[in-house]
């Protein structure tokens, strides 16, 4: 195997700090997020006006239905478990590239919910996971290309009935299971490179203030960062919240080179790290 | 014949206000003295059967199955159902049956439509009974709960809602009702991670809260292989006759009455077993499975892609 260490999380998270910070002073000026509504009942969002001022400051965000996909189901029948998936519209010969994504959930706790990067090693930008949705929201997967561009595109998830929360259903057998990593690779995918499911056992805790009646405080804990290069090229670098499932889920397309294998480093907030690696069948 | 006729009035009166009032009052505001309709399906077991329906504004969340067990001491409430408001109207059901007064209010369950109404049943001559994993699971879905009320069936509703058991129970506990005993069991993650069952010997009725969903599909909240193997458990007992189910008919026969529910359950582990080892996605599974087995199940539409989402993220570590 390759002799590549992963870079330590830590400093990969002060560095997108970094990179956070640099992309709020880019100043330009600002445009409406296209929101794609096929249906006149969906409200307008609240949230966004303060989320895109936080996160994006000024920067103009275009209608990003050419170039970044997002599939989400209108109604979330499980709040938990909200399958989402992102794709990469952008053809190979377009000269661009997306090198960042975001994912926002207006009305989630946390609504910037993940942030992706992704390196030489990454075949497109193609993103699934699963989600937690609180309420009614608008969901948004926002891409940065290549040319300093952002576009951005927009779905609004329903929340399910009334027995539906976004919690986990069994707490204790994620716990007691905490840090397996399953890979698998995935079939019938139409696009270069390979897709990979990875799979991290996390009871990616919310986390609960102290509730008057019940006495209970349950501690915020989940997986934070994901860390994934194909020998000693990258593939991805990820921060994420606890709006990602129970048992966190991603999917994500690489190039392989040669026999190196694919390593995986998790980390959560309690900073502990959990790390995998799957070698790919010739 | 003439001497008959003012009792036939005082019948249908009393028809009217057994049935018809009660069902005014839930739809409206909630009078004080509405009791809701129960059956006795043996000697000192009564149960209020919930509407087949997703909670909405006009059935104001009365969708599950609740009711109570008279001793000869005491009553024993099982499930308060979906909001304070029933949960009232349930305890005026008790007083309509017995004057012996309530001694455990015991809750089946995490879920809503069973619990809510748990502020109106509290008092300090009673314990409240749940599940050891209840009062977490509440708190952390307690939120989700109240939006959902807020949203679909009651503006009103607030944090007072949320009451958690006080008295909890990890495996077993027997509860004294005077001359009948009722054994209280504590399940591992299966229909939900905080189930609990109700078991009657006097009568051989167990009240299975949502183990057991009949005539309305059921949802899986917790672990499909783990329901079903609590499932085999109970459908291997001989001391139950029958069983009061968390949804549907008031009462079924046992082990019969599970069988439709075990059906769907072990097509459903079946089929989302084969999308994983096939290397499917779980939208994949969600857009394909079962649609053609749906059983006569009414809301089958609504839960199903629910239960192939629960079934496949817990089946995906086998």
């Amino acid at each position: 195997m390759a002799n590549h260490q992963p870079r330590p999380i830590r400093r990969l998270l002060a560095r997108q700090i970094i990179a956070a910070t640099a992309i709020v002073g880019f100043l330009g000026p600002a445009t409406a997020g296209a929101a794609t509504a096929d249906d006149d009942q969906i409200p307008e969002s609240t949230a966004w006006p303060g989320l895109k001022a936080k996160h994006f400051g000024d920067r103009p965000i275009r209608d990003g239905e050419s170039v970044i996909g997002l599939d989400a189901p209108y109604r979330a029948e499980d709040a938990a478990i909200v399958p989402i998936a992102i794709t990469d519209k952008l053809s190979s010969d377009s000269g661009r590239r997306i090198e960042r994504l975001w994912l926002v959930i207006d009305n989630n706790p946390i609504p910037m919910s993940a942030e992706f990067e992704f390196g030489p090693a990454a075949a497109g930008a193609d993103i699934a996971t699963r989600v937690r949705v609180n309420a009614y929201t608008h969901m948004r997967a926002i891409a940065e290309t290549s040319d300093g561009q952002l576009y951005m595109t927009t779905r609004y998830v329903k929340a399910s009935g009334g027995c539906s929360a976004p919690a986990s259903k069994d707490p204790d057998a994620a716990l007691a299971n905490m840090g397996q990593i399953r890979l698998r690779e995935l079939s019938g995918s139409d696009k270069p490179g390979r897709r990979i499911q990875m799979l991290t056992r996390h009871p990616n805790h919310t986390g609960l203030q102290m509730n008057q009646v019940t006495r209970l405080h349950v501690p915020e804990h989940y997986v934070n960062a994901i860390e994934i290069n194909a020998g000693d090229r990258n593939v991805l670098s990820a921060t994420m919240t606890f709006s990602l499932s129970e048992n966190p889920s991603l999917r994500f397309s690489y190039q392989p080179a040669g026999s190196a294998p694919l390593t995986i480093a998790v980390q959560d907030t309690e900073e502990n790290t959990f790390t995998a690696e799957y070698a790919a069948a010739p | 014949m003439l001497l008959a006729r003012p009792f036939r009035l005082m019948a249908i009166a009393r028809w009217l206000v057994q049935r018809l009032l009660p069902a005014a009052l839930m739809a409206g505001s909630g009078v004080a003295g509405a009791t809701l309709p129960v059956s006795e399906i043996a000697p000192g077991v009564f149960v209020h059967q919930g509407h087949a329906e997703q909670a909405s504004a006009d059935n104001g969340n009365d969708i599950a199955n609740a009711g109570f067990v008279v001793g000869n001491e005491c009553v024993a409430i099982i499930d308060t159902l979906g909001s304070p408001e029933l949960g009232r109207q349930l305890a005026a059901s008790v007083a309509s049956q017995t004057e012996l007064p309530i001694c455990a209010v015991i809750n089946t369950h995490v879920h809503p439509d069973h619990l809510l109404g748990n502020r109106a049943l509290t008092g300090d001559d009673r314990p409240l009974i749940g599940h050891a994993q209840l009062p977490r699971a509440l708190a952390v879905r307690a939120d989700g709960y109240l939006e959902a009320a807020q949203r679909i069936y009651a503006t009103d509703a607030d944090a007072s809602w949320i009451v958690a058991p006080t008295t909890t129970v990890a495996d077993t506990r027997r509860i004294d009702l005077g001359g009948r005993t009722l054994v209280l069991e504590a399940w591992p993650t299966a229909h939900s991670n905080t189930d609990l069952t109700v078991f009657d010997s006097a009568s051989g009725t167990l009240w299975t809260g949502d183990l057991v969903f009949l005539d309305r599909m059921p949802a899986l909240d917790g672990s499909i292989n783990g329901w079903l193997s609590v499932l085999d458990e109970l459908s291997a007992r001989s001391d139950v006759k029958r069983i009061v189910p968390g949804h549907g008919a008031a009462c079924a026969p046992w082990p019969a009455g599970g069988a439709p529910l075990r059906r769907y359950l072990r097509h459903l582990r079946t089929e989302v077993r084969e999308a994983i080892d096939r290397g499917r996605t779980i939208e994949q599974a969600i857009a394909n499975i079962g649609y053609d087995r749906t059983d006569d199940w009414p809301l089958f539409d609504q839960v199903h892609r629910r239960n192939i989402t629960a079934a496949f993220a817990e089946l995906e570590w086998e």
